[in-house]
């Protein structure tokens, strides 16, 4: 009788054995090219990605208004109540928000300011709504006449009024 | 069991019981030394409830109007319902709450939160526990709280702030223990001072807006506002403070205006005003053009005074017993 | 009996709760179970045996594979896996088995058998119960008694303290530590793994302890599923006294068909090692090079051990810590790579000085350091601890669950909390 009950479970065993290997196998091809793996997993991680003049200004990623190689103007806009400020540094074609995270400061968000700045895909203020649709397809969230891509922790947003681009602004999502 | 004992065991229960409420109490911000724009809400409950003129709405009330000095120009009896980021729903419920008080004259209604719907990045869970943490339970508590939860928030820890602020148990101050029963008015009539001066320097950019018009939501709530005053025979009166920060767009302005044509109701936009009040940017504000502080807010109080006593049917109460105390230590606080 | 009617009662409605495709799942492992163990007690079938058994665990393996992902053109079908389809599998199992050796007869009353698998304390995260025990206890008169009571809600207390203050505070750590691999590696991997003992054991025991609580009070007795497993001195101890329930179903109904350790020895190290496969496997399909680790060390035995009994329990329990990384970090590959890390990156002057940033404030840090001493304290004189509150006054009992409810209230980790961040900046 124990012999049919060995038999049952060794059934069970081996489906369980053909899965290891199937499993095994699986993760030792990731095992083998730890690179490869890492690399594609960091583009589907990455969210969009903007520079201004050669700096790398994407929301998310720290910021220090003197490594922009041009004068702007800077305000500061406290909240109300709370500690902390929105600072807002404003040049030539780009207005970046930038604010205190843990400690350090962290840019919030991009806004062009004309049609000299263009997204890294190639999108720039005055632009047509096809523009956008044909670089960054048609997974957006509308929201009146704003259109929002999101990509990682970014989100991508343009105004559009009368077909045409008004408004583009890079924005952090905060979790 | 014996008796004794289910005796003794009812009362060690009840002694827990206790011991949680006093938990409860003292795990709770006390908004008295620090975050004080926390304590405004329920500093009113202390006053004497014989306004004429009550103010709702958010910060650009609380830093920009100074009922003291509404009363030593024209001796009207004003008062702040003000707070911190107070949304539409919120100002609502806190007329409501303030109305089973008392029943004033005139509500003057910034309209500057028409622009944040439920589903602005505006909505957060810190400032509803400025609005409504301190606010006494009544049934505009429960409202206020059920309108503007986030989805985080759980109705439950309003009751039993344990269940939100347990994690502050590392930090306690002494002013936890020292506002454990008791309370520190910061506020004069729900005016906060602020006499530090940040004159404006830069201001960003006028951003173009995706959506111009007004939420739904919004004007259902400011429906309900006007209704609330029509049935009181309370004459509402909006207003929008001057600043030059967040801008107030032409299209907003155009539609409070409509809105305030249609409904046969008063709409300042005092920012029209600014060089007839002698508001001077680079003088009269402490944060860079968001809000006024002393000086500004003097100006600005006279000056909406004497509009007030211009065109509705104020009382003047100069020389009331209470207010001319009330206005020494105003003075004094002002120095 | 109506008191059991109703204990099915509640337990369907709140299975059911947590969607209609979790019942549908599960009333059909039970019927399949009881019907077959009705053939199977007149005539030993094995083909029954076999092709019902098989059924079940091939749902079981099957929703284990979806959910490590190794059917990707499956992923738009959303398929969940029934909440506690884990335990109830193997239960079903077991009573199968047992009916087919005539260990005790095929069941006449669905209602009883239908709540040995539904029970809804054991439903979740176990125990993995027998027919036989569970009968005895359903059957079993009930009385109403205080003491019982007060002895199951001391152990809910205990559980919920497990549960929300060790292991939510270190669950904050180890989240900090796993999710930035490219900074948190070497000496922060060791910290994670040896944390990750403490919040698996907590969790988990915690859980069960509010599961042998409730019971308690409703006058069910279940079998104990930790005996204090981080004083074990070899690996093979820490399976007897790890998720006992689980370990000693393994042995009845995988390790002993296969041949146990009557046999040749390599048989009995092949034994050995299918039944750790299996018991990976059981754990998730990305388990398996963890199962088969503890096999080895099982077969290792004695071999490693010392003449210290300290020197013992520190061994195991970093040999434990360290196969745990399996569990920390999302796939084989990230733990292989972590594990290597402790020996190759030595940062441990970097994880002193940023010690305070990794989600905790001191004062965390101390209530953690505190209440996990008195976790291992309590775990190295569980009996005698046991028998002295036993003996304490009702209202000595009530000062300490009063006292244990305000320690959760206070010091659990739950709800919103004061995040520094939100309160400084609305933002962010």
């Amino acid at each position: 009788m124990n012999k049919k009950v060995l038999i049952v479970v060794a059934i069970i065993v081996v489906i369980a054995v053909i899965v290891a290997i199937v499993v095994a196998t699986q993760n030792s091809g990731d095992k083998s090219n730890p690179e490869a793996q890492n690399v594609t997993e960091e583009v589907q991680d990455a969210g969009f990605m903007i520079s201004y003049l050669g700096v790398d200004v994407t929301p998310g990623v720290p910021y220090d208004r003197n490594t922009i190689p041009e004068e702007g103007t800077y305000s500061e806009i406290p909240s109300c109540a709370f500690e902390g400020t929105d600072n807002v540094s404003t040049f030539a074609h780009v207005e970046i928000t930038s604010a205190q995270v843990n400690g350090v400061e962290t840019v919030y968000s991009v806004y062009f300011l004309d049609p000299e700045v263009k997204t890294q895909e190639g999108v720039a203020i005055s632009d047509d709504r096809n523009k956008v649709i044909e670089t960054y397809g048609s997974d957006y969230e509308e929201l009146g006449n704003k259109i929002t891509y999101t990509k990682g922790d970014v989100q991508l947003s343009f105004i559009i009024e009368n077909d045409v681009v008004t408004s583009v602004e890079y924005v952090l999502v905060v979790k | 069991m014996k008796a004794r004992t289910v005796i003794r065991v009812i009362l060690i229960i009840i002694i827990f019981i206790l011991l949680f409420v006093l938990l409860n109490m003292l795990l709770q911000p006390k908004y008295a030394e620090t975050l004080v724009e926390g304590s405004m809400i329920s500093q009113y409950y202390e006053e004497p409830k014989d306004h004429e003129v009550i103010f709702i709405g958010d910060c650009e009330v609380y830093a920009n109007f100074s009922p003291m000095v509404m009363y030593e120009e024209q001796g009207i009896k004003a008062y702040v319902r003000g707070s911190s980021q107070q949304l539409i729903w919120q100002s609502y419920q806190i007329l409501k709450e303030t109305l089973k008080y008392e029943k004033p004259k005139v509500v003057v209604f910034n309209v500057n939160s028409m622009r944040y719907d439920k589903s602005s990045e505006k909505v957060s869970e810190a400032y509803n526990r400025l609005t409504i943490d301190k606010m006494k339970w009544s049934r505009e508590k429960v409202d206020i709280i059920l309108d503007s939860m986030t989805e985080d928030e759980t109705f439950l820890s309003y009751v039993f702030p344990i269940l939100r602020y347990h994690s502050r148990y590392d930090k306690l101050t002494s002013e936890d223990f020292k506002y454990l029963f008791k309370r520190k008015n910061n506020t004069y009539n729900g005016f906060l001072i602020n006499k530090n001066i940040k004159g404006v320097t830069a201001l960003p950019t006028k951003r173009r807006l995706a959506e111009t018009k007004f939420s739904d939501e919004c004007y259902s709530y400011l429906d309900k506002i006007t209704k609330l005053c029509k049935d009181n025979d309370i004459k509402l009166v909006l207003i929008k403070a001057p600043s030059l920060y967040p801008y107030w767009y032409d299209e907003y302005d155009e539609q409070i205006r409509n809105y305030a044509q249609q409904n046969g109701i008063d709409y300042y936009n005092l920012k029209n005003n600014v060089e007839e009040i002698g508001i001077d940017y680079s003088q009269d504000t402490y944060d860079g053009g968001l809000h006024l502080n002393l000086t500004g807010a003097t100006k600005l109080s006279k000056f909406f005074a004497n509009l007030l006593k211009q065109n509705y049917d104020l009382t003047d109460f100069r020389g009331d017993s209470v207010y001319e105390e009330k206005l020494k230590d105003y003075k004094q606080a002002i120095q | 009996m109506i008191f059991n009617i109703l204990l099915l009662v509640i337990s369907i409605l709140i299975y059911l709760s947590f969607g209609i495709s979790n019942f549908i799942f599960i009333l059909f492992s039970i019927l399949t179970t009881f019907i077959a163990a009705k053939f199977l007690e007149k005539k030993s079938k094995k083909i029954i045996l076999a092709v019902t058994i098989i059924v079940n665990a091939l749902i079981l393996i099957f929703l284990k594979l979806y959910g490590a992902n190794v059917f990707p053109s499956l992923e738009g079908l959303n398929i969940i896996a029934p909440i506690g389809v884990s335990y109830y599998t193997l239960q079903v199992i077991s009573y199968l088995v047992d009916v087919y050796k005539g260990k005790y007869k095929a069941e006449n009353n669905f209602l009883y058998y239908c709540l040995y698998i539904m029970y809804i304390p054991h439903l979740f995260i176990g125990p993995i119960s027998r027919y036989d025990d569970m009968k005895e206890q359903f059957l079993k008169p009930k009385t109403f008694s205080i003491s019982r009571i007060y002895n199951g809600g001391l152990r809910i207390v205990w559980g919920l303290i497990k549960k929300f203050v060790i292991s939510g505070r270190v669950a904050i750590v180890i989240s900090t530590i796993s999710q930035d691999m490219q900074n948190y590696n070497g000496a922060y991997a060791l910290l994670a793994m040896i944390l990750y003992s403490i919040q698996l054991y907590t969790d988990f025991s915690g859980g069960i302890d509010i599961v042998m609580g409730v019971s308690k009070i409703l006058g069910i007795e279940l079998k104990e599923n930790f005996d204090s497993p981080y004083y074990s001195q070899t690996i093979k101890e820490f399976w007897r006294r790890w998720h006992i329930s689980l370990s000693s179903w393994l042995r009845d109904y995988i390790y002993i068909p296969l041949g146990g350790s009557r046999c040749s020895k390599l048989r009995k190290y092949f034994n050995t090692m299918v039944t750790f496969i299996v018991s990976g496997f059981w754990h998730g399909a990305n388990y398996l090079l963890w199962g088969v680790s503890h096999g080895i060390f099982v077969l290792l035995g004695d071999k490693i051990k010392t003449k210290f009994k300290w020197l013992n329990r520190f061994i195991t329990f970093i040999i434990v810590s360290f196969l745990w990384a399996f569990f920390i970090w999302p796939t084989t590959g990230d733990s292989l790579r972590m594990m290597s890390s402790v020996f190759t990156t030595f940062n441990i002057s970097d994880l002193c000085t940023n010690f305070l940033n990794l989600g905790l404030s001191l004062a965390d840090w101390i209530v953690l350091a505190v209440f996990t001493i008195g976790l291992f304290i309590f775990d190295g004189n569980t009996s005698k601890i046991i028998q002295k509150v036993k003996t304490l006054s009702p209202e000595i009992k009530t000062v300490i669950i009063c006292v244990g409810i305000l320690l959760v209230f206070v010091f659990g980790i739950y709800g919103i909390g004061f995040n520094v961040n939100e309160f400084i900046y609305s933002k962010f």
